[in-house]
């Protein structure tokens, strides 16, 4: 079906944008469309108004510094994946975008754009809570930082203001006597997850992320100082889980990957981190 | 959701220019055409084929820039200033297969062929990007494209076929 009718605009930079989405009713950001596109085409959404960031000329792309990986607006997850410095920075990201989604989609679909509609079984948003990373985010007042533990806010669901667009995200530098691990399963290689996991183990810290039980991405911080005490700590964590059943999997099964998911990224990043 | 189809709201059209096939290509779209259906409806280049129309089958593949992107999910108001190019670009009307037709056809890699011009993109760029692809690998490439007529074995050896794939 072809989208709904809708007016297209293509501002001349993010400030475009903003101005845009402030003046205009019922506007809708479009950066890759990946998501965007098939939710309009399906009648899930019917903005008046697209704005497009395709053609804002600010985009700064990839930069590193004390923070961490800024990740620009306009850079697309096959951009990301490519990054030799990405990957030097923050190896977990490396690891993750294999499984963000088919490589015809990373073609297209920007980073910013990923974490901004928080799909509950979305990776990237798990790898940005795990590392405590955050969004930057302009808007009428100007730009402000939402650490990634209060933008997540429930199902497709984030604290992004309609007036506001996602400039960059900031992936934090990981340490480098950490290991990282992500594994996932799904119906098909590139689909929605059913169920993932991220971790990262550093001395006795262990975090872990899960991504598809729950309504947003899920993160934990467990005793890694044996691995009885590693593997009790998982079995009470995932006792706290209540996913959701779909057509794909009961929400026993989801509670069973998450487990063996978990395990094996724990072990993964531990191995990682042995090297 | 009836104000969607408000008829005062017109989707006013935008300009468009980009280059398809090495040609250049100036004119206005409406913001809800797709480029699969541009390219199929505007330009006439009906080798692109559309599936599912929401990302799933990948039977639109085109290349954008050189990567795969699947045309059904990408507005043609999108493609202003990129440059594209589709299966029509592989080989010329009547003349010989391009090398990757070849190997399909040698490997019983197509049968219907609905979804063969998705999968001659796709594995172009898979090459492109990786010219000693694994099995695995290669699997992993083409798990983007759905073909209900081969069972795909065909397909991922046509693809080892052109490759100097390394033993596993």
């Amino acid at each position: 079906m072809k989208i709904p009718p809708v007016d297209f605009h293509r501002p001349a930079d993010v400030n475009g944008a903003v101005d845009l989405l402030a003046r205009l009713d019922e506007a809708k950001v479009i950066a890759g469309g990946q998501s965007l596109v098939p939710m309009l085409r399906m009648r899930l959404l019917a903005p008046r108004h697209l704005v497009d960031l395709g053609s804002a000329k600010d985009e700064v792309g990839l930069t590193v510094d004390e923070h961490g990986l800024h990740v620009g607006f306009g850079v697309t997850l096959a951009q990301l994946q490519r990054s030799s410095e990405a990957g030097a920075v923050c190896p977990l990201l490396s690891q993750t975008l294999p499984f963000v989604a088919h490589r015809s989609i990373r073609s297209r679909g920007t980073v910013a754009g990923n974490i901004a509609h928080a799909d509950p079984t979305s990776e990237l948003p798990a790898v940005l809570s795990l590392l405590g990373g955050s969004v930057v985010a302009a808007g009428p007042e100007g730009e402000r930082r939402i650490e990634a533990s209060a933008f997540f806010q429930g199902y497709y669901e984030t604290s992004l203001e309609p007036d506001e667009v996602v400039t960059s995200v900031v992936f934090p530098e990981v340490s480098r006597s950490a290991g990282t691990a992500f594994q996932e399963v799904a119906r098909r290689h590139g689909d929605f997850a059913l169920c993932g996991a991220a971790a990262l183990v550093d001395g006795d810290r262990a975090l872990l992320a899960l991504i598809g039980v729950d309504v947003g991405p899920r993160t934990f911080e467990l005793d890694a100082s044996s691995a009885a005490a590693l593997e009790s700590e998982i079995e009470a964590t995932i006792a706290t889980l209540h996913p959701e059943a779909d057509l794909h999997a009961s929400a026993g099964y989801r509670r069973h990957l998450a487990a063996v998911l978990s395990k094996r990224v724990l072990d993964a990043a531990d191995e990682v981190r042995a090297r | 959701m009836s104000e969607i189809f408000d008829q005062k709201h017109r989707s006013a059209p935008v300009g468009l220019r980009c280059t398809v096939n090495g040609a250049p290509v100036e004119c206005e779209v409406s913001p809800r055409t797709s480029l699969a259906d541009f390219l199929r409806q505007d330009l006439g280049l009906t080798g692109t084929h559309q599936g599912c129309e929401h990302g799933v089958c990948g039977a639109c593949l085109v290349l954008l820039g050189g990567e795969p992107v699947n045309s059904c999910l990408m507005l043609a108001a999108q493609a202003h200033g990129r440059d594209i190019r589709t299966i029509e670009d592989f080989s010329e009307p009547d003349g010989d297969l391009h090398e990757i037709q070849q190997a399909l056809v040698r490997n019983h890699g197509l049968q219907c062929g609905f979804c063969t011009p998705g999968f001659v993109i796709r594995i172009a760029a898979l090459i492109d990007e990786n010219p000693a692809p694994t099995r695995q690998q290669v699997s992993d490439a083409l798990a983007g494209n759905i073909c209900r007529c081969t069972g795909y074995q065909g397909i991922v050896q046509a693809v080892l076929d052109l490759t100097a794939n390394p033993p596993e």
